[in-house]
């Protein structure tokens, strides 16, 4: 499977890279929006000017308790209706070409999961999301364990 | 007459064994380098970073309600063709010791162990060790559909 390289970006946060399409994403905010004034933040915030949910994720897609303060950058995505953020440690233009995207093995593919494909990016595996898929995740009782970020 | 044929027979979790054909075969990795996959079922968690490719990476010990291997230090490569189109394919398997290949015989066929409804579904036979009932996996059964797992 191959496919253009402009049409992706890669998101990492807790150890975890993942391609969501560049057209999801509305904005990058920095993360001092969320952080200012406010020690103990919630998983659930807004950001003013853009409102919406914002979610740490840990490297296993489960909703973290706390916003991860180690991140940097709130990527703001839209998917179908909804729009919702994460929080990032980097935000990035797919840094090779053509990359080839290969299916995921059929014994670790679930239908509901929003990830289907992975890349290799250099030395670092990078999986394929859908962000339609992940906000359904997200909103999942199973994906918010009691878990910190 | 009671034919006899080479196995390879690893321990999966302590104790506790299954088999692959000999020709099967393809590395025993030490330290392998494993890629979390997010969401992936507990027996196969993870990607293994193999030659330059990412195999899926397979730990037998959740299909009978053990808990995974805590440090995976060997991973034995396995090489099947897939039943659907005939390509060759690579999965791991995770040890938790080395493997011994070993002689076995027609007559020490027997029933599957019952400690999970997964056997069926991922071996082709299974072989009576001392006092181990030892399942020869289906790699492609095991590396090409995703298990439920009711243990």
């Amino acid at each position: 499977m191959n496919t253009d390289s402009a049409g992706y970006a890669l998101i990492s946060f807790d150890g975890l890279n993942l391609l969501i399409d560049q057209h999801a994403i509305v904005s990058i905010e920095n993360m001092v929006m969320v952080r200012d004034g406010d020690d103990e933040v919630k998983a659930s915030e807004v950001i003013e000017e853009n409102a919406c949910e914002v979610h740490s994720l840990t490297a296993h897609l489960a909703v973290a308790n706390k916003i991860d303060a180690r991140c940097h950058y709130i990527v703001v995505v839209q998917a179908d209706e909804q729009r919702f953020g994460i929080t990032v440690n980097s935000v990035q233009s797919l840094p090779i070409q053509d990359p080839k995207l290969h299916t995921l093995p059929a014994c670790m593919n679930l239908s509901e999961s929003p990830i289907k494909a992975y890349v290799q990016v250099e030395e670092r595996i990078a999986f394929c999301c859908d962000v339609g898929k992940l906000w359904s995740h997200i909103n999942t009782s199973e994906s918010r364990h009691e878990c910190k970020a | 007459m009671n034919a006899r044929h080479d196995a390879v027979l690893f321990e999966f979790t302590s104790g506790r064994h299954a088999a692959i054909g000999l020709h099967e075969i393809a590395e025993l990795v030490m330290s392998p380098r494993l890629v979390p996959v997010p969401l992936a079922p507990d027996y196969c968690h993870s990607l293994c970073i193999w030659q330059d490719r990412a195999i899926p990476f397979v730990d037998l010990a959740p299909l009978i309600g053990q808990r995974s291997l805590e440090k995976i230090e060997l991973a034995l490569v396995v090489t099947y063709f897939a039943r659907s189109n005939g390509e060759q394919r690579w999965g791991a398997l995770g040890l938790s010791a080395y493997f011994r290949i070993v002689s076995v015989g027609d007559d020490t066929a027997c029933p599957l162990p019952q400690d999970s409804s997964a056997w069926p579904a991922i071996a082709h036979s299974c072989f009576q060790l001392v006092d181990e009932n030892v399942p020869i996996l289906n790699l492609d059964a095991l590396f090409e559909q995703r298990l439920e797992l009711i243990t």
